[in-house]
């Protein structure tokens, strides 16, 4: 069958599909960072908890074991914003994918609710029940990594129209691509990364603690071995690409090959400066990586759409009111948050930010 | 039609989407209710130095921020989970109008959690003031996000001017927005109550325990009050419209009420008992009845809500099927399944029809509907309905019954779903077109009569051509038994006189229809379903079926008003035809003075099993059977809001009469309900769609197969149908509910008819049934050939000039020359000579009785007037 004939009409959109593309990609960008560490920081945890350590010394995962809540909470409101956008211009392939594998979407929600009690219950235990925090903590692993592989599907199959034929012989919403061969380079590239950035907070948090700079190395040590690794997952991953976007990527779109060679590049630097023991130039270094890279799944996007789908054939419907009135409340929200998190901070040294 | 549709078949989407949305709505409330009793109590405990009241409330932040932030959070996303993938269109209306109202929604969202957190792992370390500031903060972030996120639930429901101009701020700004914004602050106030009952009760003991039981009362109480008015007030700004189709037509909507009516007064009551000093295991287990109260009370609200907006999830612009309104009457040629981008291509032939009507299930029915499973399940659904009587749902559907959306697709798509319902899904079988064979029934002997010495002409007949029974009486009785006999003996002479009271006429239907009471369960129940025992055997005048004529003064002829005539035989034969012999005798002679026949047709072939169920065997059509009667009441009691299968089940049968006023059996009705002919014609002329005769055949007896024929006389042998007379079904049903216009239930039937009528509605005269029919001379002007067959919308005005009321110049009723209306003569009938015997009795010809200048008939000497009306001398007409 023709996959011409399954694709979706869009709706029109209220603005520039371009605002809704550079949303999506920012706000994605800040989304990615807070799953990686939390994901990161729950394996390293769970890692040193099975490992077993010393009992007089806090163990390395000590500072973000408590803080494991709050990014969860935050890694999921940020995953809010970028599904929005997803939406508005994706919606179309979004939705016909995610309906194909509708039950393993649906059960995120109660799975991530119980990962979410798992590391609050993780945090509250602490040291007093071992074994029952370690197997929490498992399951809220675990979880994360289903997530993580659904969504891997989810958005893969959202670029491969010629798959959806299968739904017509599956239609209870069970079906996921996992002939796909290009899901498991992109869930190594995720997993990987993940603990790559939650070293790197560790690095972050240890730093910050009286004589936590020993620890903080570790914390590099871990962000510097995994980005070394993704060496050699990162090319996996882009030779498991399709030929345009491999193509795309490797010269013919040379904007796309710049950003992608700025993002090994810098991703280079930054682990020759973790090695090297900089926690802020690795900060910067891996925060420029991360933009390009998050800059380079979109364009891979862009990429793997064309032959069916672009985001300038959106009808346009413009209304720019709104869009006004939601960068004056990001603005009035951000400020608002400014004050809290200063407050938090002042507060968390011990005096009151007046 | 424009995304794959997931079969979720037994659960259901409505299902999931209930489940996971009430208890996330709940939660929300929560958190904004709870966001302004965390602002509020803190200065509380700071204004009254309340260290114990600090201890308390950071105790309550620790349960608070599990319960919105994890469950409340994740179960926000999981909504929007499951809405785009149980229905992609609807999510992306939404999305791409309101994609900035969402996005705003979004800064709030992470202000609340941001606040939140900081208030709470910040608890001890931040000086007071801030630490309220703080509070406040997440309070207005958490009303902001419901403030955001209202405006786009309300435009679900009322979108206002957007329809016409997309704007917006006009979708944002809707009717109902700003009440229902205040009321669900109301129910989070109230929310916040709950709660603090509920960490109170589990976390504080003593003195502190009594006190924040108080405290949180008045968080319950002083919301509570306003929550009624609020209620009220975001009713009143829904329109006319979905008040009328969520509210009050859709059956849905009573359970939801009463459970949001029932969990509000629990949720008033419950403080008192947790108050008294009982046991705390007792009050800890009113505190759950709270909790379980108040999720009951948002799950009330939330449902009606959802099914205020039925049929549609965009009220007025998308079905809840994903289909555009407007887009609902053009499928266009190739039908649904050619525009539907997710349906198996390939022609709709036999072979593919099963598959055919499962895309079309998946695409019109599966949003809302479930396959066997426990919400809106729709094989329970179609059970009680044939085939047929599928096809009629699907075409009436969206019209009376406007919750639901109405079908779109082809002729052959129609049929395609239909099978796959009731055959694939309900088991059910496609009847042939066969009829079977009716046997016509045997010449009765025509009685003498001798033109050169007979003294008198008897008539006699009955006053409709064909009587109905219902004969279901122990379900409920639509039709009881009652045929009215009329007679009159005209002594012949130069003048003849038409004979008054100084001689009886009897009349005898015969021992196979004597007793009827051993064949009909009307005596049973009548006392049930006539207000009255009926005295066994007897009509409810009191006229057996054999007796006397009485003699009526005012209209000059004998009369035996509602003989209980049963179709059914002492020899358990269904024998519409009862012939009725009837005798004149005078005090001076012996034997009868003259005799003479007639039949008093009396059916009880409804067609209600054509639609509604009930008969398998085609050989037996008669009466109304116990599942058909039981599924009609069913029907009745889900639309009608009434408990009529219940009541009957348990002995208590009801007679339509006793609510829809009837002229023909003389039942009175009450008030407020519409008559019965208008209700019924009313109500089936929506599912019905034909414009011919075969629309009235569909439940009259007359069709194909019929034993017995309604209409049976000259008219039917010349062509002329019901419609010609009482107009189109469509038409006959406008005129009878525009007699009853003042009822709102009158212009709920006809909303939809008026849309499809021929005749624009203040063309059509109104019409009370049975009081007003068409006219003979409507179309026989002069009494003369009609140049057109147009009875329909010139009715009597008084009841005295129906045909059946009506005489001649000289006082000789219609009907006793031209037999009843319905049958007029000459009858072709099937019924042999049944429906002839008096003008084959005294003028050898089938014709009407003085036709064909034959009115030596009566006369003795030959007449050259038309005196009894204009254009009678001649030959008969139609031959």
């Amino acid at each position: 069958m023709d996959y011409a004939r399954l694709l979706p009409s869009p709706d029109a959109i209220p603005a520039s599909p371009w605002v809704f593309w550079t949303l999506g990609v920012l706000t994605f960008m800040v989304h990615i960072v807070l799953v990686n560490a939390l994901l990161g920081g729950s394996v390293i945890a769970l890692f040193t908890r099975i490992r077993g350590g010393s009992a007089s010394r806090e163990p390395i995962h000590g500072p973000i074991t408590g803080k494991l809540p709050s990014i969860t909470a935050l890694a999921i409101n940020f995953g809010v914003a970028p599904l929005l956008f997803i939406q508005v211009i994706y919606g179309t392939l979004y939705y016909t994918s995610s309906v194909l594998m509708a039950v393993f979407k649906l059960l995120v929600i109660p799975l991530l609710i119980a990962a979410y009690y798992g590391v609050y219950a993780h945090k509250k235990l602490g040291d007093s029940r071992k074994i029952l925090a370690t197997a929490l903590l498992a399951c809220a692993v675990i979880i994360f990594l289903y997530i993580a592989l659904l969504f891997a599907g989810n958005l893969t199959l959202m670029v491969r129209p010629g798959e959806w034929t299968s739904y017509f012989g599956n239609r209870g919403g069970t079906y996921f691509p996992a002939r796909d061969l290009i899901i498991y380079p992109r869930l190594a590239h995720f997993i990987t990364a993940s603990i790559a950035v939650g070293g790197l907070a560790l690095a972050l948090l240890w730093n910050y603690r009286d004589n936590g700079r020993e620890r903080a190395l570790t914390g590099l040590r871990i962000y510097a071995i995994a980005t070394l690794f993704q060496f050699a997952v990162g090319p996996w991953y882009l030779f498991s690409q399709q030929d345009p976007a491999f193509e795309a990527l490797t010269g013919d779109r040379i904007g796309y090959a710049a950003v992608l060679a700025a993002g090994i590049l810098t991703a280079f630097a930054s682990v020759t400066a973790a090695f090297k023991g900089r926690i802020f130039a690795t900060c910067a270094f891996f925060i420029c990586t991360m933009t390009a890279m998050t800059f380079t799944r979109a364009n891979v996007r862009i990429v793997d759409t064309a032959g069916f789908f672009t985001i300038e054939s959106l009808p346009l419907k413009p209304q720019y009111g709104p869009m006004f009135l939601f960068i004056l409340f990001l603005v009035l929200g951000a400020a608002v948050i400014f004050y809290l998190v200063k407050k938090a901070l002042v507060a968390g040294r011990g005096g009151d930010a007046r | 039609m424009n995304y794959p549709v997931w079969e979720l078949t037994c659960i259901g989407g409505g299902t999931l989407m209930a489940v996971i949305s009430i208890l996330h709505v709940y939660v929300a409330h929560l958190a904004v209710g709870g966001g302004m009793y965390l602002w509020l109590t803190d200065l509380k405990s700071s204004r009254e130095n309340d260290p114990e009241l600090v201890n308390f409330l950071r105790g309550h932040t620790w349960f608070f921020l599990l319960l919105t932030m994890v469950f409340g959070a994740v179960t926000g996303v999981g909504i929007w989970f499951t809405i785009s993938l149980i229905n992609p269109s609807g999510t992306s209306v939404l999305i791409h109008n309101f994609v900035f109202a969402w996005a705003i929604e979004w800064v709030f969202f992470l202000v609340e959690i941001v606040s939140l957190l900081v208030y709470y792992y910040r608890f001890d370390r931040l000086d007071i003031a801030a630490r309220q500031r703080i509070a406040f903060i997440y309070f207005i972030s958490a009303w902001l996000s419901l403030f955001a996120v209202n405006g786009i639930l309300s435009f679900m429901l009322t979108p206002g001017k957007w329809i016409e101009t997309q704007n917006f701020w006009h979708g944002f700004f809707n009717p109902s927005f700003v009440p229902s914004t205040l009321l669900r602050t109301a129910l989070s106030a109230m929310f916040a109550g709950i709660f603090s009952f509920t960490t109170t009760m589990f976390t504080t003991g003593g003195a502190l325990r009594e006190r924040m039981i108080a405290y949180s009362k008045k968080w319950l109480m002083y919301p509570s009050a306003a929550l009624i008015p609020l209620a009220i007030w975001t009713y009143f700004s829904l329109p006319a419209a979905v008040r009328e189709t969520g509210i009050h037509v859709n059956p849905q909507s009573i359970p939801s009420l009463a459970l949001f009516l029932a969990a509000y007064l629990t949720v008033l009551m419950m403080p008192g008992y947790i108050e008294k000093p009982e046991s705390i295991r007792w009050r800890k287990a009113m505190t759950c009845c709270i909790i379980a109260a108040g999720l009951f009370l948002i799950g009330g609200f939330e449902y009606l809500r959802e099914i205020s907006r039925k049929p549609f999830v965009i009220r007025d612009y998308l079905y809840s099927s994903s289909i555009k309104a407007g887009e609902d009457s053009m499928p266009g040629p190739g039908g649904i399944l050619s525009k539907a981008k997710w349906t198996m291509p390939g022609i709709l032939d036999e072979k593919t029809m099963e598959q055919a009507g499962r895309e079309i299930f998946n695409l019109e029915c599966l949003s809302c509907h479930t396959i066997n499973g426990m919400r809106n399940d729709i094989v329970s659904r179609i059970r009680p309905l044939t085939y047929e009587g599928l096809m009629s749902q699907l075409d009436g559907q969206g019209s009376v019954l406007d919750y639901m959306p109405p079908f779109v697709g082809t002729e052959t798509e129609k049929k395609a779903l239909t099978r796959y319902l009731h055959v694939t899904l309900g088991g059910g079988y496609i009847p042939d077109d066969a009829t079977p064979a009716v046997e016509p029934l045997p010449d009765v002997e025509i009685p003498p009569f001798n033109p050169y010495s007979d003294r008198y002409v008897l008539l006699a007949w009955s006053d409709r051509g064909m009587n109905l029974v219902s004969d279901c009486d122990r379900w409920f009785v639509l039709l009881p038994p009652g045929t009215t006999m009329r007679s009159m003996l005209v002594a012949r002479g130069n003048k003849p006189a038409i004979m008054a009271g100084d001689v009886s006429i009897m009349y005898a239907s015969g021992p196979e229809y004597a007793q009827p009471s051993k064949r009909s369960d009307f005596w049973v129940f009548s006392g049930r379903t006539m207000g009255r025992r009926i005295k066994r055997d007897r009509g409810i005048t009191g006229f057996a079926t054999d007796g006397s004529f009485k003699f009526e003064e005012q209209s000059g002829l004998f009369t035996a008003s509602s003989v209980p005539l049963v179709p059914f035989t002492a020899s358990g034969l269904y024998d519409p035809y009862p012939v009725i012999t009837v005798s004149a005798l005078s005090p001076n002679e012996e034997k009868p003075i003259m005799v003479t026949k007639f039949t008093a047709a009396v059916s009880a072939e409804f067609g209600c099993s054509r639609c509604h169920g009930g008969w398998k065997n085609k050989s037996v059509r008669a009466g109304i059977s116990d599942e058909t009667a039981a599924n009609i009441l069913k029907t009745h009691d889900r639309i009608g809001k009434t408990r009529l299968y219940r009541e009957a089940a348990s002995g208590s049968p009801k007679s339509c009469g006793s609510c829809h006023e009837d002229a023909a059996t003389g039942m009175p009705g009450k008030p407020g309900s519409l008559s019965l002919s208008a209700s019924i014609h009313g109500f089936h002329a929506n599912y019905i769609h034909d414009t011919d005769a075969g629309a009235c055949m569909k439940c009259h007896p007359g069709g194909a197969g019929s034993n017995s024929k309604s209409s049976r006389g000259i008219h039917e042998t010349v062509g002329i149908s019901c419609v010609e007379c009482h107009g189109s079904l469509d038409l006959h049903a406008l005129a009878l509910l525009k007699g009853q216009q003042k009822m709102k239930s009158a212009d709920r039937l006809a909303k939809h008819l008026k849309k499809r009528s021929s005749l624009p509605l203040e063309r059509i005269q109104a019409r009370m049934a049975w009081v007003q029919q068409p006219g003979c001379l409507t179309c026989h002007a002069g009494f003369d050939a009609p140049s057109a067959y147009d009875g329909f919308n010139a009715w009597n005005k008084e009841q005295s000039g129906l045909f059946r009321n009506s005489a001649d110049n000289v006082g000789v009723p219609c009907q006793a020359c031209h037999g009843p209306a319905h049958a007029l003569y000459p009858v072709k009938s099937g019924a042999g000579n049944r429906d002839a015997v008096q003008p084959l009795q005294y003028t050898g010809s089938p014709y009407p009785i003085g036709s064909d200048r034959r009115c030596q008939t009566c006369h003795t000497i030959p007449m050259n007037e038309s005196a009894h009306h204009e254009n009678m001398l001649r030959m008969f007409r139609n031959r």
